[in-house]
């Protein structure tokens, strides 16, 4: 048999299957996935938007303590949402940039899962603080908002102002009563501009 | 697509999911591995999507070549597609154009394309079944082209010699009925 006939017996099966599909179940079965793949991208939009509202904030506050040379400033910036944040969250109010954390690490301490790079690295975990306020009592620990969560190098700790119910977001159980307050969070952001991780600190006004 | 619009992927998974399983099929013999390769791929696509370089190939490539890694996975897991051993090189020139039209030749075709070798399997079931072209099949089997052109002459070859000794033991078997 020559090539030509291999050719044409190639034809023969192709057109035999030509109409072959996979079942009709398989796209019913990545539907969901594809449903699911839009909710993760909605939160990733919302959590860059919620970045770069912080660094905006950031910005603001420095040009601001900078000009003025008033430090303890607290400017009133509305801002989108910080990643993990509920869409009702919003407006957040960044109420003041806390920390730095500076020269590569975050101490463990203040996150629950360090990266095993933080673990590798514990003499630099020492925090530089700019323009601390008094150590208020932190309701949690850190909560990581990212998961799987990447490398950590250097970032900054945003005070922020949200809905109790934003605790709920990332598992914390709120009490009907306390669901209409607010409270004051820490939100670490990394370098990139990403939150990585929140912890709340205390209701306003206690 | 990749922004999660449910019409586009349907019309994308419309045009392109019959190719990536028929590809499996005729990869792996198996309607099941080929349904699942086929949710694999698009699976893939939907969470990788954003690889996709149109620089570097066409969605049709991009997506062969996501089933063809799953396919390779699932052979080297399942040690379901053993090449046979090839037959002795003799030429039985008897007349099969009219034997293809009978279905029972078309599965020998089959039968034969399976049990290729897998590298030469591939190219044989991109180019000339699902009629991808050089470029496409090269993309999708990360080589280039001139090795998808060797491949398929090798593999042409290869089942030009099945199938004519299927079609002599056919012709063997029939002459010892009458």
């Amino acid at each position: 048999m020559n090539e030509e006939r291999v050719k044409i017996a190639l034809r023969a099966l192709a057109d035999q299957d030509r109409e072959l599909e996979a079942p009709a179940r398989v796209e019913a079965r990545l539907r969901p996935a594809l449903r699911s793949r839009r909710v993760r991208r909605g939160w990733r939009r919302a959590a860059l938007a919620g970045s770069m509202a912080a660094a905006m904030a950031i910005a603001a506050v420095a040009i601001r303590s900078h000009n003025t040379e008033t430090p303890k400033i607290v400017p009133e910036v509305s801002a989108a949402r910080p990643a993990g944040m509920p869409a009702d969250a919003n407006p957040a109010t960044v109420q003041t940039p806390t920390k730095t954390v500076g020269s590569g690490t975050i101490s463990e301490a203040a996150i629950q899962r360090p990266s095993s790079r933080q673990a590798a690295r514990p003499g630099l975990a020492e925090e530089r603080i700019a323009d601390a306020p008094a150590a208020p009592q932190t309701l949690t620990d850190f909560i990581p908002l990212m998961n799987p969560e990447p490398p950590f190098e250097r970032g900054e700790i945003l005070r922020v102002n949200l809905p109790a119910s934003a605790m709920q977001m990332v598992g914390l159980p709120v009490r009907e009563d306390h669901a209409t307050e607010r409270v004051n969070a820490d939100v670490l952001v990394g370098e990139e501009g990403l939150p990585r991780a929140i912890r709340f600190v205390s209701f306003e006004g206690r | 697509m990749l922004a999660g619009d449910e019409q586009s992927f349907a019309e994308l998974y419309a045009r392109r999911q019959g190719p990536v399983y028929r590809f499996a099929l005729h990869m792996t013999g198996s309607a099941a591995i080929a349904e699942d390769v086929t949710q694999e791929a698009f699976l893939a696509l939907i969470d990788g999507g954003a690889r996709f370089d149109p620089g570097r190939g066409t969605l049709a490539s991009f997506l062969f070549g996501i089933a063809r890694n799953r396919v390779l996975r699932r052979l080297a897991r399942d040690r379901a597609a053993e090449p046979i051993e090839e037959e002795d090189d003799a030429v039985c020139e008897e007349d099969l154009l009219e034997d293809l039209t009978r279905r029972e030749t078309v599965e020998q075709v089959r039968a034969a394309v399976l049990s290729l070798p897998q590298a030469y399997r591939e190219a044989i079931v991109l180019c000339d079944l699902e009629e991808a072209s050089y470029e496409e099949a090269a993309a999708a089997l990360e080589c280039p082209v001139g090795t998808v052109r060797s491949r398929l002459n090798r593999g042409r070859a290869m089942l030009s010699r099945k199938l004519s000794a299927a079609q002599r033991q056919a012709s063997c078997a029939a002459r010892s009925v009458r």
